[in-house]
């Protein structure tokens, strides 16, 4: 079927027409709603930049006042003459050391 | 483009969002009548208002204040295009239509419903052709495609859009 010139002009004249009736937002609405947008997308990023800046402080933090395994305790049993009467524990840091001396009778043995 | 506008460009390029706002408020009616004919009357004013703050994130690569009309078409035109391949991925383009979708009975052609037969391609290219005036070249531009693409899905645009018409009529 082949296609009459008027309608082609008709469908042209009716699209321009339909393309240029007005939109429902007006343009003062529309610069407003995006600048908020905008603007409400900075406040976003500033508070995820200062929610991530917190959070890397907290673990720079923790992880600065975490002892670190050499500081940590280190436990040693010393070895006795006479193993029966006491047993010596030595628990402690490079800073501090204690010393800590069980009797027999807690493991349930006999004092000499 | 006015020199009013290029200076506004420029000065939103440098971060002014009141130079900005009010190049939105110069270009608003243009572009969200453009976005209309691509993702039809009920998503228009979205479109176009997500084309513009995308365009405003982009804005620091905005080269020549002068380009900023083609540049901010590109953009808008551009989003609406990915925002109707996103509906149909979705397989939800018939749905919406068919729910909002009322014809204007003051009209003799239901434009709309012939539209929304066309590809979002060819609905720019027809928009951009018969509403704005534009070139073949500025509308490649635009679209990202050659200027023969342009007149090949005019050409097709305009057959089928007149098929579509006689249907309508009969």
């Amino acid at each position: 079927m082949t296609t009459l010139p008027s309608e082609s002009r008709q469908f042209k004249q009716q699209f321009r027409e339909w393309a240029a009736q007005p939109v429902a937002t007006c343009p003062r609405t529309a610069a407003r709603r995006i600048t908020d947008r905008v603007r409400s997308r900075h406040r976003q990023l500033w508070h995820w930049a200062a929610a991530t800046a917190a959070f890397a402080a907290i673990a720079v933090g923790s992880y600065l006042l975490h002892p670190r395994p050499e500081q940590q305790a280190r436990h040693h049993t010393l070895p006795l003459s006479q193993p029966s009467d006491v047993v010596i524990d030595c628990i402690g840091s490079d800073a501090q050391v204690y010393f800590i001396i069980t009797a027999p009778e807690a493991y349930g043995g006999s004092s000499g | 483009m006015n020199e009013d506008s290029v200076t506004l460009a420029a000065a939103a390029r440098d971060g002014d969002h009141r130079a900005f706002a009010a190049l939105v408020e110069m270009y608003w009616l243009r572009l969200a009548q453009a976005a209309r004919s691509i993702v039809g009357p009920a998503d228009a004013d979205d479109a176009a208002q997500e084309g513009l703050i995308n365009a405003w994130r982009k804005i620091k690569r905005l080269r020549d204040p002068a380009n900023f009309e083609a540049w901010i078409y590109q953009i808008v035109i551009r989003r609406a295009l990915r925002g109707t391949s996103w509906r149909r991925k979705f397989l939800l383009d018939g749905l919406i239509r068919g729910r909002e979708h009322t014809p204007d009975p003051s009209q003799a052609v239901d434009i709309w419903r012939i539209l929304s037969r066309l590809s979002p391609r060819q609905r720019a290219v027809l928009h951009l052709t018969l509403a704005e005036g534009m070139t073949d070249s500025e509308i490649a531009d635009i679209l990202g495609i050659a200027a023969g693409s342009v007149r090949s899905h005019r050409r097709k645009a305009l057959l089928r859009a007149e098929e579509l018409t006689r249907e309508d009529r009969s």
